[in-house]
């Protein structure tokens, strides 16, 4: 009963995220873009190497690779800002005094709405992707288990944003925090470009972070999958969003006591 | 007649002055926040520039490009979007202004409208961002080739503020426009900070000619690379011609502006 209020939340953010699909088309012009940009990229490395496959990856699954990295991403919208806003401005106190858990309000909101904004991407994406280097070599059988990695990796990068929102409070400048942890994902996280490409120390570094269960393992479970890499990914994505909740919901309790209203 | 030109120009510099010392000011007044973002900026391209490092790490060179030319690009993104966004931070506020009703503030002052509005915001980030491309500048471009860097520089920054002008304006003519104007200058912005030598055909065509976007920042480190002059002028006229494309599609828009008949501070 308790969890049901959070359902209908999702549900109504869901429904909403339907006005705003020629907004979510938009700003998914940009991330087509950007995958026209690496499909010209790669093509001129993979010319240049003269190999079809450049570290257990074919071009095309190089493109559908950033292809899926780029609609868990972008996604849900910049949360760091957005809680960080609501913290700075005091918009906060308006959630606090209603019957649910703010972080937890934000999370079914914020899952509703990026659910559409998820398959525009792809679309998006995509269709670039598609034009320019054509269809993934790809089992539909794994679409399940696709989703749930690539959930579990919006759920985590969700957890990770808020984490950040809420330290807003002390840092007071939330935009900051966003700009070096989108950065981070684009390099730790193997948002750009697969962490196999990188220097085996620095992949062996990035694979203890929490940063490439949001982005690397989903997407290369979508181009490369094997069921082993899969249970190992889920099981690895569950303790970093476990952990990530619990020091978002502590910094947010200590937040909670710190938060004075002076009506108005 | 020359003296009116003589005096609008005289009164637009002490504009001009006026708003970098209020700017400068509110830097001063509010430092905490200013060392904040110029830093994450500076970090921010930083971790960019670890990214190209470990790419080329691994492929040293792309179409012959090699790190060091993608550090050039960087230092021409960053000075120019920096100074772009130093001297001229609202440009990124132009479609907001437009669909909230707020140019009135603008027009109803005797002053340059598309300069005062240019002018009168600061984005701190892009401090950080002069900071940086300084400093890989610094590190990286040769004594002897110092007077052309600064000239491609000043080139950068314009074409930085007229692609501002340009996508923000959209809004004069479609209305609640953010997210498409912001999308526009993103991919402008996206295609000056990667290499820019891999493209051919039509897609080169469309970038560097109808679209100039691979001018920003790719002409630049191609006339570093091997100069030449036609290329040269090439970039000028193609940057002047921008120039008067952007000033006069924003004027073409004011006279769609539709006054928000809203009574806000502009503090």
């Amino acid at each position: 009963m308790e969890l049901l209020k959070y359902y209908y939340i999702s549900k109504i953010n869901f429904k909403n995220s339907f006005v705003y699909v020629a907004d979510s088309f938009a700003a998914s012009l940009f991330i087509a873009f950007i995958t026209f940009i690496f499909v010209n990229i790669w093509s001129v490395v993979f010319n240049a190497s003269g190999s079809e496959i450049i570290n257990g990856f074919t071009l095309p699954m190089m493109i559908w690779y950033l292809v899926m990295t780029e609609s868990i991403i972008t996604s849900q919208g910049k949360i760091t800002i957005q809680i960080g806003q609501e913290i700075i401005r005091g918009d906060i106190a308006n959630y606090l005094n209603k019957p649910y858990n703010y972080l937890v309000y934000k999370y079914a909101s914020t899952i509703g709405a990026s659910v559409t904004s998820f398959f525009i991407t792809m679309f998006c994406a995509g269709a670039v992707a598609l034009i320019m280097i054509g269809p993934l070599n790809f089992d539909f059988t794994i679409i399940p288990f696709i989703i749930i990695t690539a959930f579990l990796g919006i759920t985590l990068h969700f957890t990770m944003m808020s984490t950040l929102g809420v330290l807003a409070l002390w840092l007071e400048d939330s935009r900051a925090l966003d700009f070096l942890y989108q950065k981070i994902l684009f390099v730790a996280g193997g948002m750009l470009v697969p962490l196999d490409v990188f220097p085996l120390w620095f992949s062996s570094i990035c694979v203890l972070l929490p940063f490439s269960y949001a982005a690397y393992y989903p997407a290369v479970l979508f181009v490369r999958f094997s069921f082993e890499l899969f249970i190992q990914t889920i099981l690895i994505q569950l303790f970093w969003i476990i952990v990530t909740s619990l020091i978002a919901l502590v910094l947010f309790n200590i937040l909670s006591k710190r938060v004075s209203i002076n009506g108005g | 007649m020359a003296d009116n030109i003589l005096s609008e120009i005289k009164s637009n510099f002490s504009m001009i002055k006026q708003y970098w010392i209020i700017n400068a000011k509110t830097a001063i007044e509010y430092k905490g926040s200013f060392i904040l973002q110029t830093i994450t900026m500076f970090l921010n391209d930083l971790l960019w520039i670890t990214f190209w490092w470990l790419f080329f790490g691994r492929f040293p060179l792309i179409n012959d490009w090699t790190y060091n030319d993608i550090l050039l690009l960087w230092a021409f993104g960053s000075i120019g979007f920096g100074l772009s966004g130093t001297f001229f931070g609202n440009k990124m506020n132009i479609s907001e202004l437009i669909a909230e009703g707020k140019m009135d503030y603008y027009l109803t002052l005797p002053k340059n409208v598309l300069l005062h509005t240019l002018i009168s915001k600061v984005n701190w980030f892009a401090c950080g961002d002069i900071l940086f491309g300084v400093i890989i500048g610094g590190l990286i471009i040769k004594p002897e080739q110092l007077p052309l860097a600064l000239f491609l520089m000043i080139l950068s920054t314009a074409l930085f503020t007229v692609f501002g002008i340009i996508s923000g304006s959209l809004a004069f003519f479609i209305g609640n426009s953010q997210r498409i104007s912001k999308t526009v200058y993103d991919c402008v912005v996206g295609l000056s900070i990667y290499p820019t030598n891999i493209y051919d055909g039509f897609a080169r065509f469309i970038l560097f000619v109808i679209i100039p976007a691979g001018l920003v920042t790719g002409v630049p480190v191609e006339l570093m690379r091997n100069f030449n002059i036609d290329q040269l002028i090439l970039m000028i006229t193609v940057t002047i011609v921008f120039v008067i494309i952007a000033i006069l599609f924003f004027y073409a828009g004011l006279k769609k502006y539709e006054s928000g008949n809203q009574i806000y501070v502009n503090a």
